[in-house]
């Protein structure tokens, strides 16, 4: 029978991805080449989840239909990430970010998962810069900062390039390049 | 810095998931070059495989965008959540004809500078350059003074839908609205525009052959992304231990509805930030046996996927896959689409069985199993949309209130918006497979909103 749980952590939403961190066992260091997983999936999901595995010395096997992570779907994306940054000082925050996500998906999701969304999101573009990526497929374009369209908060939208680019985060998969051997 | 970590084998396509002892420890995939069925083994199995839009035929995903790797994972045994929550993205180029096989996603950062318009006049048919501007509705600039053409996409969706229903439509097809950049024009001047949009609008031109800088844009709403997906815990663990998804793949974030520019996030989010912690959880707590790919679960998983290709193969029949899918595309897109109703609903549940039944006596699949064979995956692909689909109708059937992209005609406040049911409704619900035939178990997590309190949602 089966029986779902949801193990959201207890205590306030602020502090309950840090202390469940906390929480989780960690696999020793030495331990991680003992373990392999099986990814199937090439675009921004699995190959930033690829990369980040891969970095931590685990075994990656990486599976996709296409030729080439480069044709998936979400590599293609015209739109761009949000991120509560702020740098204009019109009001974002995370806080926001998770206000205006709860309530544009009509109170159907999780607030603790969309907290934790909102919380992590303000690293992605550090990640992807500290990585190496650049945005866009040229690389003097890292990212500009954009109006958001329908959510509250006009400039939380970061575009990869000031034109709405049909190419704007190529480069992401090229991160799990780094470590990749192809079969 | 090529560490060898990640081997990457590409033109594999998964058909199925490898469970052994109640962990999920491998898949089996085809080698689409070779034809050869091949098993990939680990102690974990984390699905990175987008969302299932091209159920409903069109949509503006990739034509081979497909949903057979969560399907396989479905029938062994992990939950399916939400899955009649799907996004029609109000800003997609309109279909010109019945054998088109995708549509084309105009960026919605079109809406920051664009002006959405119909005819005041029913019917109106002269060209858009011709209507004085005193006959124009910007409809959604005179329903929503505050958000005006940036409300959210389920809203700005089912306006227009209700714009051409109403008979206000344009273009040849009646079925679009204008998308204006005229007053944009005039107030930055070509330049900023180009700038700024230069090439959607290169591409709007080259798919149209109408200039964007001199006439209005056309657009309509389209499939465009999937909310529902694999039920996840907050570890994005589905209830298959040792199976996880991220990404569009799984249920978790956007409700019922989502917002721009947060797909991106979304997936990376999960790829960087959260899924490398909580794994690293469960490969520290759990056992494992070990396990060869010659051992028993790998070659009875092996066994079903070569059973199932052989029955595809055998059918021989005379009408390609792809008629079947355009057909269960109609019933989903005109039933099961953005206003859905217990009527519709009810005759989609009776029809898709039909159109499976037909597609399993006459689905023709040409060439061999053993080689590299197109017909073949797609055929394996819609056999998989058609019993999705099912499912997607059955979970619409069942929630009776109108929530984000899910519209229940019959739940919806006085000005025609998404009229929610918080008292019976507020919960995932997520599907569990009971064998073929058989209607599925549904089980309901519910939601609590400590923080933020729901209310009618109000983009006035």
């Amino acid at each position: 029978m089966t029986k779902l749980n949801s193990k959201i952590p207890v205590g306030p939403i602020e502090k309950q991805w840090d202390s469940h961190r906390f929480n989780l066992k960690l696999v020793n260091a030495a331990n991680k080449r003992k373990y392999t997983i099986v990814i199937v999936g090439t675009g921004l999901a699995g190959s930033s989840a690829a990369a980040s595995l891969a970095e931590l010395g685990y075994n990656v096997l990486l599976v996709s239909y296409h030729e080439s992570p480069r044709r998936a779907h979400s590599i293609a994306a015209q739109g761009g990430i949000n991120a509560p940054k702020n740098y204009s000082n019109d009001g974002d925050s995370i806080y926001r970010l998770f206000y205006d996500t709860v309530k544009g998906g009509d109170y159907r999701a999780r607030e603790s998962n969309v907290y934790r969304l909102a919380q992590v999101s303000g690293n992605i573009i550090d990640q992807c810069v500290a990585q190496g990526v650049p945005f866009l497929a040229s690389t003097e374009a890292c990212w500009t900062i954009g109006p958001s369209g329908e959510h509250r908060c006009p400039e939380r939208f970061t575009h990869a390039d000031k034109r709405d680019s049909n190419c704007s985060l190529v480069p992401i998969p090229h991160s799990a390049g780094r470590w990749m051997r192809e079969r | 810095m090529d560490a060898g970590k990640v081997k990457f084998f590409p033109r594999r396509e998964m058909l199925d998931l490898v469970v052994a002892d109640g962990q999920a420890r491998g898949i089996v995939a085809r080698n689409m070059v070779t034809g050869a069925l091949e098993t990939y083994q680990g102690h974990a199995v984390v699905l990175a495989t987008g969302g299932y839009g091209n159920t409903w035929y069109l949509s503006t995903m990739a034509k081979a965008s497909n949903a057979t790797a969560v399907w396989r994972a479905y029938k062994r045994g992990a939950c399916f959540g939400n899955p009649c929550f799907a996004q029609i993205h109000p800003t997609c180029i309109p279909q010109s004809g019945a054998y088109q096989s995708k549509l084309t996603l105009m960026s919605e950062s079109l809406r920051n500078d664009g002006r959405i318009w119909v005819p005041k006049k029913k019917g109106d048919t002269r060209p858009p350059q011709d209507i004085p501007e005193n006959e124009r509705d910007y409809y959604l600039e005179r329903l929503y003074p505050s958000f005006g053409n940036l409300v959210p996409r389920d809203v700005a969706s089912r306006r227009a839908k209700e714009m051409c229903d109403n008979g206000y439509g344009v273009g040849p097809t009646k079925l679009a609205v204008y998308l204006d950049f005229g007053d944009a024009i005039k107030r930055n001047g070509r330049h900023w525009i180009e700038e700024k949009y230069g090439n959607l609008f290169d591409m709007y031109h080259e798919i149209t052959n109408e200039d964007p800088y001199r006439l209005p844009m056309r657009i309509y709403p389209a499939i465009h992304y999937t909310m529902g997906g694999l039920w996840v815990d907050y570890n994005l663990m589905s209830n298959v231990p040792g199976l996880y998804v991220i990404g569009e793949a799984n249920f978790s974030d956007h409700g019922a509805n989502r917002l721009g520019a947060s797909a991106l996030m979304q997936g990376l989010a999960d790829g960087y930030f959260i899924l490398p912690y909580t794994i690293g959880d469960y490969l520290a707590t759990e056992t494992f046996q070990s396990l060869k790919e010659t051992d028993e679960p790998f070659q009875r998983t092996t066994k079903d996927v070569t059973e199932r290709i052989g029955r595809l193969l055998s059918v021989r029949g005379k009408t390609p896959a792809d008629d079947f899918h355009r057909e269960l595309g109609k019933v989903m897109w005109d039933n099961v689409g953005m206003g859905r109703n217990k009527k519709g609903l009810e005759a989609a549940l009776k029809e898709i069985p039909k159109i499976r039944n037909a597609f399993w006596k006459d689905v023709k699949v040409v060439g061999t199993a053993d080689s590299l064979n197109s017909e073949l995956e797609r055929a394996g692909r819609v056999a998989d949309f058609l019993e999705l689909s099912e499912l997607i109708a059955r979970d619409a059937l069942h929630r009776q209130e109108s929530c984000g992209g899910h519209f229940r005609v019959e739940s919806q406040t006085e000005e025609g918006e998404a009229k929610r049911d918080d008292r019976n409704f507020t919960y995932v619900a997520a599907w569990e497979y009971a064998g073929d035939g058989k209607v599925p178990k549904l089980h309901k997590e519910p939601l609590k909103f400590d923080y933020v309190k729901p209310s009618q949602r109000s983009y006035k």
